[in-house]
This record gives C-alpha cells, structure tokens and sequence, in this order.
C-alpha cells in the first residue's frame, strides 16, 4: 500500500478520536473536542455550499425554463427572505422563530401527514407486487397493530390491545435489536476501514 | 475506564484484528464468493440498461451528514456511487446524486468527477449532478422526491442516512422505473421495504461495495462482519442458556 500524507492524516485523526474515547486522561480528550469543534466548522461551511449547490440548480431550471420552474421561482424568492430575515433580525428574534414555527414546521408536518398516506397505499400496492410469505407477515401485522391501536366504533376488542402490546414489545424488539447490531457491526467495520487506511474516500 | 467502555473497547479491537486478518487474506486470494442478493444484480441490470438506453440513475444519499452517528450509511452510498458513476459516465445521461448535506454532496460531485476523468470523459462533467435538494430530512425529501420526474430518472438506489421519508423518494422513483433502497435507520428500513422494488434490510446496506467490486477492503470487511455476527449470535444463545440454567 503507498501511504500519502492525506492517508497518513485520516488514520492519525481518526486514532486519536478514537483514543479520546476510551482512554481517560485530558491529552486526547481535548484534542478530540478541538477536532470535532473543527470539523463541525468545515461541516457548517460546507452547509453554506450546499445553499448555494441548490440555489444554482433552481437558477439553472428557471433559466433552462424546465416544467415545474415556478416552484423554483418560489424557492429561490423564499431562500433569500428568510436568509434576510435571519441576518436582519438574528436567530433568536421572535420574526426568525416565527418562520420556523409558522411555515416551516406545519411544513414539515403536512409533509409527514403525506407519508402516511404514501405508505398506506404502497402497504396495499405491496401485497400485489410482491407475494412472498415475508409481504403476508408483513401486512397482516399492520393490519392487527393499526386494529388494536384505533379506536374502533360500537365494539371493544381487548385481546387486540394485548396482542398489538405483544408484537410490538416481543417479536418487533426482538428484531429491531438484531438489526440493530448488524447495523453497529457494518458501520464499525466502516469507520475501522477508514481508519486502517484500507478505504480512502477522500483520496482518489 | 468504565466496564461498558471496555467491552466496546474489546469488541472493537476484535473487529479491526479480524478485518486485517480477513484484508491480508483477501489479496492473496481471488474475489470472495458471496451469497446471491437479487437488489444487486438488479442494480446492475439498472446500471446497464442506463448506459444502452441512455437513461438516468437517481442516487440519494440521505441527508446524515458526515460528523452525525450515521455517517457510515453516506460512506457506503458514496463509494456505491462512486461504482455507479463509473460505469454509468459514459451514458447520455449519466447519475445524478442528491443529499440533505454540504459535504456530502462535495464528496458526491468529487466522485463524480473522478469517475469522469477515468472515463476520459471530463468534459461531460457538471457539477450539478451532485446536488444539495434541501436541508434537514424532510427538506431534503421533498426536494429529492422531484429528482425523478424532473430529471428523467428510469432508476432510484436509496442508500444512505434516511428515515421513513425515504419512502416518499421512493415512492415517487417507483412512478419512473426500479426502486433500490437501504439505509440504517430502522424505520426507514421499514418505509422502503413497503415502497422500494428492491429492499436491503439490516446490515445488507454494507454489503453493496463488497458486491459491487468497490475494493477488496469491502470484501474482507464483509467477511469480518459474517464471522463476527456468527460470533454475537453465539454469544447470545449462549449467555440465554447459561441464565435460563440459573448459571449466571
């Protein structure tokens, strides 16, 4: 393996954040709050790239005239009001959190709303697409959680409520917990292979 | 040091000795033969109709930035790119990739750039097909959600730090052609086993470079990763019938 000096800076960096976090003491500790301060920096600056990543994307679809460019108009216009009001005003100025409470979270909400139709719809649509013992399984628990979650009109089905309690704290955390530790494994495995030199997404 | 951190500590340690072990291994020998996975040999059924055809691929990373918890999910997705931007460079319409982060989406339009320089096709390259659709999950959903039929997409590949918004990229991929979707958030696993065509379920996610010849160091990886769930998994029965016999 040639060793480059960007190589030999990723594996010093991620050894010492790694070192910060198991060993005690002051010395790594603090040079990893210094490197994560920094990298929450560049992370920041590179936020401000990414506006201006999406600001040239709309400009060039208002430009190029491409169906849905009036979206776009709206985009841009409403990028540079809120950027304006923020640097006016500051963030914490009641106009700034007006903007976040008032547009951007019932947004947000409305946007998640639609997520619950879309995955009903896909729910169904799944059962047609894909017939497979996993897809039955899958669906018929939906079916039992949402019954024994809403509330049902004229009758009371208790033993619903009890079987809903039982999917979702026996067999539902039974398996989000081994998903969740091949997770941990693939992404240790991930941050190790960068660590050791062996993947170098920032050299090519 | 505390016991918790010592274990994490062991556990990591036995996870590098066993990746280097399977690394030095893997050189010397020829390309590991893994189990079949139908998401990606659809992807390279994808892949290869968007350079026949001219068509588009849609990679989105997710909006997880590097330095948040997640940042593995948008290291696989880059170097999954970084393999789809190879070979898709020379097609007429080659990959985009979109992202909920700055630096992600640097990172994307570096790879895509390299790929096509390999491809001595530079002066193709636009850096606008590494874009930022927005910022924060549902931003970078609701942007992402238009890549499709904006952008003539035929194929959509989830892979990266997403929740269950996936599923309205997906979704909206899905109208357009093939759907191929995995993040690590359990959720959003969830939200594209229901909407994508192809689902990666669990820690099939890093699997994608090993199975995509991204570089032998996934290979090894993946391997280290079987060995030391077969490990966990043993651990686990066996810690349960050492308690259940009141040995512990």
């Amino acid at each position: 393996m040639r060793f480059k000096a960007s190589v030999v800076v990723a594996i010093l960096t991620g050894a010492i954040m790694l070192l910060g976090y198991f060993l005690p003491g002051i010395f790594f500790a603090s040079v990893r709050d210094v490197m994560l301060r920094s990298g929450m920096i560049i992370g920041t600056v590179a936020l401000l790239l990414g506006v201006g990543n999406l600001l040239q994307v709309h400009l060039r679809k208002i430009r190029e005239q491409r169906p849905g460019h009036l979206y776009s108009i709206f985009m841009v216009i409403s990028l540079f009001s809120v950027f304006a009001v923020v640097v006016l005003f500051g963030p914490a100025h009641p106009y700034s959190v007006w903007v976040v409470s008032e547009i951007q979270r019932p947004l947000e909400i409305g946007l998640m709303g639609l997520l619950a139709v879309v995955l009903l719809l896909a729910g169904v649509r799944l059962l047609f697409r894909r017939q497979a013992l996993g897809t039955l399984v899958f669906f018929l628990t939906a079916f039992l959680v949402l019954l024994g979650t809403a509330p049902l009109p004229f009758i009371s089905l208790p033993f619903l409520e009890g079987l809903r309690n039982w999917i979702a704290q026996v067999p539902a955390v039974a398996g989000a917990r081994g998903i969740i530790l091949g997770v941990a494994l693939g992404a240790t495995a991930t941050g190790l292979r960068v660590l050791l030199g062996f993947d170098q997404p920032y050299e090519r | 040091m505390d016991a918790l951190i010592g274990w994490v500590a062991l556990a990591v340690a036995v996870l590098m000795a066993a990746l280097i072990l399977a690394y030095s291994l893997t050189r010397r020998a020829t390309w590991p033969t893994f189990r079949h996975m139908p998401p990606f040999d659809a992807l390279a059924v994808d892949l290869g109709r968007s350079v026949e055809a001219g068509t588009r691929l849609h990679v989105a990373l997710g909006s997880g930035s590097l330095t948040s918890n997640d940042s593995a999910a948008s290291l696989i997705g880059l170097a999954t790119l970084s393999q789809i931007a190879t070979a898709g460079s020379v097609s007429d319409k080659p990959p985009l990739a979109t992202s909920g982060d700055g630096a992600v989406a640097l990172l994307a339009q570096d790879v895509l750039r390299v790929a096509f320089r390999q491809q001595r096709a530079e002066d193709r390259y636009d850096p606008l097909l590494g874009r930022v659709t927005g910022v924060g999950a549902q931003g970078y959903a609701a942007g992402a959600m238009h890549t499709a039929p904006d952008e003539d997409v035929t194929a959509t590949i989830v892979l990266g730090a997403v929740g269950p918004e996936a599923a309205l990229i997906a979704e909206s991929g899905a109208r357009r052609g093939t759907v191929i979707g995995g993040t690590l958030d359990v959720q959003g696993q969830t939200a594209l086993y229901v909407t994508a065509d192809h689902p990666l379920i669990g820690e099939e996610l890093f699997a994608s470079g090993a199975y995509l010849h991204v570089n032998r160091a996934h290979a090894a990886s993946l391997q280290a990763q079987d060995i030391l769930r077969w490990l966990v998994i043993a651990s686990i029965v066996g810690l349960a019938v050492v308690r259940t016999l009141g040995l512990l």
